[in-house]
C-alpha cells in the first residue's frame, strides 16, 4: 500500500484533478459551442458557459443535419454508423474466431502457410490497399451500401492472433475430455470454446466497435450518397466545403452526439472488458 | 472373456521410439496399475488405449474388438486426467451430463445417472456449483463422476491423485479402490508412485523407457522382481544392488565378503538385498560404515557404504536407535532365501 494520508494524498489528487481539467476543457468548449447561437461562436470572446440554444441546435442536427447539402441528418448518420460499427465488430469476431479455431485445432495441409498469410495482412491495412479495395467493391456494385462499408474492414489478423493465443492456453486435457465425451469439432466449438472465450470476445468486441465507429477514410471514399454517410465523416463534411458559413453550433451538437454511443458502450462493458484482458475463466 | 488386450503395441513420435512393444491381457474387472518413472511412456500408452494417440504398430482390443482406428467416444472408455480437465463454464451437473447429452440419452435418464453418480461420490450437494467453486478433492470427484456416469467398459486414470495433498491422496486412493470394487469395472491406473501402485493394483505393469519390465501382482513384483529395475523401483527404501562374483551357491561381494544363497549361478552377477532383510547381528558378515541415521518413527533408516568399498547400501532397523547403539560400523546378516540374484549382462533375475 502506498502512502494514502497527508500531503502526498492531496498532491496526487490535485495532480489528477488538474490532468482531468486539461483533458476535459476542449470537450467542455465543444459542449458550450453546441448550446449557443452561431454568431456567439464566431465573434470573440468565446463563451465559457452554456447558452439557451441546446434544444434548437441538437434538434436541428438530429433532424436536418446541415440541411441536406453534403450530409444527412445526425439521426440517419448515427443509424448508419451503429450498423457499420456493429457489422465490423461482429464480422471481425466471427471471422477471426473461426480462423483461430481452424489454425489451433486442426492439422490441415499448408496450415503454416495460411498462418503466415494471415500474418502478412497485418502489413496491409485498408489505407495501403485502398485503391484496389475500391476497385473490387465498385466491381461488385457495393458502393453506397452497408456491405461495402463493412466487408473490406472485417478481416483482422490482430484479432485472429489474440484468439489464437487464448486458445493455446486452454489445457489440451479439456479438448481431450470433450473428445472422449464424444463432442464433434463444431460441438466443442459451440458448447465449450465460445463460452470459455466470452470475456475475450467481449473485450475484442469493444475494441472493434470503437475501431469501426472511428472509421473515416474508407467511408469518405466510398459513399457519395449523403444518406449513407457515417457520423465521423459526416461531421467533417458539415464543416466548410460550402460557401456559406459553417453552422458551428450544429456541428458541435453532432460531434457531441457522435461521441455518445462509444462512451455508452465502453462504460456498460468496462467490467467485462477488464476481465477479458486480465484473467481468463479457466 | 477379456476386457482389454494389447498386442505388441508400439509408439513413435516421428523418429523417436517411445513405446517398444507392450503385450498385456487384462481380465474383466481387473485393476491394473502402470507404474514407472516420469517420461517412461505411461501416459502415451494410456492415451493410445483411450484413442487420443494413434498406435504406430500392434493392436488394441477392447471387448475382443480391434479399436485401433476408432474414435475415443466409440471405444466405451472413460478417462480421468491429472489436472481434472473439467469444463470451467459448466456446473458440476453439466460437466457430468455433457457426454450423455451428446450421446442423445433422454433427459430423465441423464438426470437419474448423474444423481446416482453424485450420491456415490458424495457430490449431491454440489451439483449447481462451477468448478472454480470446488476444492481440489471435489474437482477430482467430479472428474470421476463424469467417468462413472458414462458406464464405460474401462476406466483410464492418468495420475489422478498427483495434484492432491498427501492426506487427501491417501483418502482418495482408498475411495477409488472401493469404488472400483463396487462397480467391478476394468481399470487402468497410471502413476509414478510405487506405494499407490502397491496398494491399488490387482496386477501392476512396471514400465521403464517404453518397455514393460515386469507384469504381475504387487507381491510377485516385490518378492520376485524380474529385473534390477523392477527390484529397485518397487519397495522403499530401494533394494541394495551389489556387484558380486558367484560360484554355484556361494557369492563373493565386491568388498570380498562371502555369502551363501539358494540360487545357482557362475560368473559376474548383481546381488539384491532389501534394506529390511538386513538384520542387525554382531556376528553378521555384511559390515556397513554408517554415514547417516534417519529416524522415521517406528524404524530407523541407515545410510552408508559397504566396508572396504564405495558401494552405497541402506538398511532399515526396527525402533529408534539410542545414541549408544548408533555405531559408525554395524554388522548385518541376511538369510539365504532373501537374496536376489540378477545377471550383470542383462539385468534379468537368475532363477533355477
Ligand atoms: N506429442 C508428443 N510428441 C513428441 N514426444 C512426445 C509426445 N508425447 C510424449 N512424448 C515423449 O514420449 C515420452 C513419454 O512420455 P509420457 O508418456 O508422457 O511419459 P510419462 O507419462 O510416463 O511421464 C517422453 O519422452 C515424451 O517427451
Ligand atoms: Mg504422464
Amino acid at each position: 500500500m502506498v502512502e494514502n494520508r497527508g500531503l502526498n494524498y492531496w498532491l496526487t489528487h490535485v495532480g489528477l484533478s488538474f490532468g482531468v481539467l486539461v483533458l476535459f476543457f476542449p470537450l467542455w468548449l465543444a459542449f458550450v459551442a453546441s448550446t449557443v447561437t452561431n454568431s456567439e461562436v464566431i465573434h470573440p470572446p468565446m463563451p465559457l458557459w452554456p447558452g439557451d440554444q441546446f434544444f434548437v441546435n441538437y434538434g436541428r442536427a438530429l433532424i436536418e443535419g446541415d440541411s441536406g447539402q453534403t450530409s444527412a441528418s445526425v439521426a440517419r448518420m448515427l443509424l448508419n454508423t451503429v450498423t457499420v460499427a456493429l457489422g465490423i465488430a461482429v464480422g471481425k469476431i466471427v471471422i477471426s474466431f473461426t480462423s483461430a479455431f481452424a489454425i489451433v485445432y486442426f492439422r490441415f495441409p499448408a496450415r503454416k502457410f495460411f498462418f503466415w498469410i494471415i500474418f502478412l495482412t497485418l502489413m496491409l491495412p485498408v489505407e495501403v490497399r485502398i485503391l484496389p479495395t475500391y476497385e473490387v467493391v465498385a466491381g461488385f456494385g457495393m458502393l453506397n451500401t452497408y456491405s461495402g462499408l463493412i466487408f473490406p474492414l472485417i478481416a483482422s489478423a490482430t484479432a485472429t492472433f489474440l484468439f489464437r493465443q487464448f486458445f493455446m492456453t486452454v489445457p489440451d486435457e479439456i479438448v481431450e475430455a470433450a473428445r472422449i465425451d464424444g463432442a464433434r469439432p463444431m460441438q466443442f466449438f459451440i458448447d465449450i470454446l465460445i463460452p470459455i472465450s466470452r470475456t475475450n470476445i467481449a473485450a475484442l468486441f469493444l475494441i472493434m466497435f470503437i475501431y469501426g465507429w472511428n472509421q473515416y477514410l474508407w467511408p469518405l471514399l466510398m459513399t457519395t450518397d449523403p444518406s449513407m454517410n457515417t457520423i465521423i465523416m459526416g461531421v467533417e463534411q458539415m464543416i466548410g466545403g460550402q460557401d456559406d458559413v459553417t453552422p458551428w453550433p450544429v456541428v458541435m451538437a453532432a460531434s457531441m452526439m457522435a461521441m455518445l454511443p462509444p462512451i455508452i458502450v465502453v462504460i456498460s462493458m468496462q467490467n467485462l472488458f477488464i476481465r477479458g484482458l486480465t484473467d481468463s475463466d479457466k | 472373456m477379456s476386457g482389454l488386450i494389447l498386442k505388441n503395441v508400439k509408439k513413435s513420435f516421428g523418429k523417436v521410439k517411445v513405446i517398444h512393444g507392450i503385450d498385456l491381457e487384462v481380465e474383466d474387472g481387473e485393476f491394473i496399475v502402470i507404474v514407472g518413472p516420469s517420461g517412461c511412456g505411461k501416459s502415451t500408452l494410456l492415451r493410445m488405449i483411450a484413442g487420443l494417440e494413434n498406435v504406430t504398430d500392434g493392436d488394441i482390443l477392447i471387448d475382443n474388438l480391434k479399436v485401433n482406428d476408432k474414435e475415443p467416444m466409440d471405444r466405451n472408455i472413460a478417462m480421468v486426467f491429472q489436472n481434472y480437465a473439467l469444463y470451467p463454464h459448466m456446473s458440476v451437473f453439466n460437466n457430468m451430463a455433457y457426454g450423455l447429452k451428446i450421446a442423445g440419452l433422454p433427459k430423465s435418464e441423464i438426470a437419474e445417472r448423474v444423481r446416482q453418480g453424485a450420491i456415490m461420490l458424495e457430490l449431491d450437494g454440489l451439483l449447481d456449483r462451477k468448478p472454480r467453486e470446488l476444492s481440489g478433492g471435489q474437482k477430482q470427484r467430479v472428474a470421476m463422476g463424469r467417468a462413472i456416469v458414462r458406464q464405460p467398459v474401462i476406466f483410464l486414470f492418468d495420475e489422478p491423485l498427483s495434484n492432491l495433498d498427501a492426506k487427501l491422496r491417501i483418502q482418495m486412493r482408498i475411495e477409488i479402490k472401493s469404488l472400483q470394487q463396487r462397480l467391478g469395472t476394468t481399470s487402468l491406473f497410471v502413476t509414478h508412485d510405487q506405494i499407490e501402485a502397491m496398494t491399488l493394483a490387482d496386477r501392476m505393469v512396471v514400465m521403464n523407457e517404453g518397455v514393460a519390465e515386469q507384469i504381475g501382482s504387487p507381491m510377485d513384483v516385490f518378492q520376485k522382481p524380474e529385473t534390477v529395475f523392477a527390484a529397485q523401483f518397487i519397495g522403499s527404501p530401494a533394494m541394495n544392488i551389489i556387484k558380486a562374483v558367484s560360484e554355484r551357491q556361494s557369492l563373493k561381494l565386491v568388498n570380498g565378503t562371502s555369502l551363501k544363497c539358494l540360487t545357482q549361478s557362475n560368473g559376474d552377477v548383481l546381488v539384491g538385498l532389501r534394506p529390511e532383510d538386513l538384520k542387525p547381528d554382531k556376528k553378521g558378515k555384511i559390515v556397513m560404515n554408517v554415514k547417516l541415521f534417519e529416524p522415521i518413527g517406528a524404524s530407523t533408516i541407515l545410510h552408508g557404504t559397504l566396508n572396504n568399498s564405495d558401494t552405497k547400501i541402506v538398511s532399515v532397523v526396527q525402533g529408534l536407535l539410542s545414541p549408544k547403539d548408533r555405531l559408525s560400523e554395524m554388522s548385518f546378516s541376511i538369510s539365504p532365501e532373501a537374496i536376489h540374484l540378477f545377471s550383470r549382462d542383462t539385468g534379468k533375475r537368475i532363477v533355477n
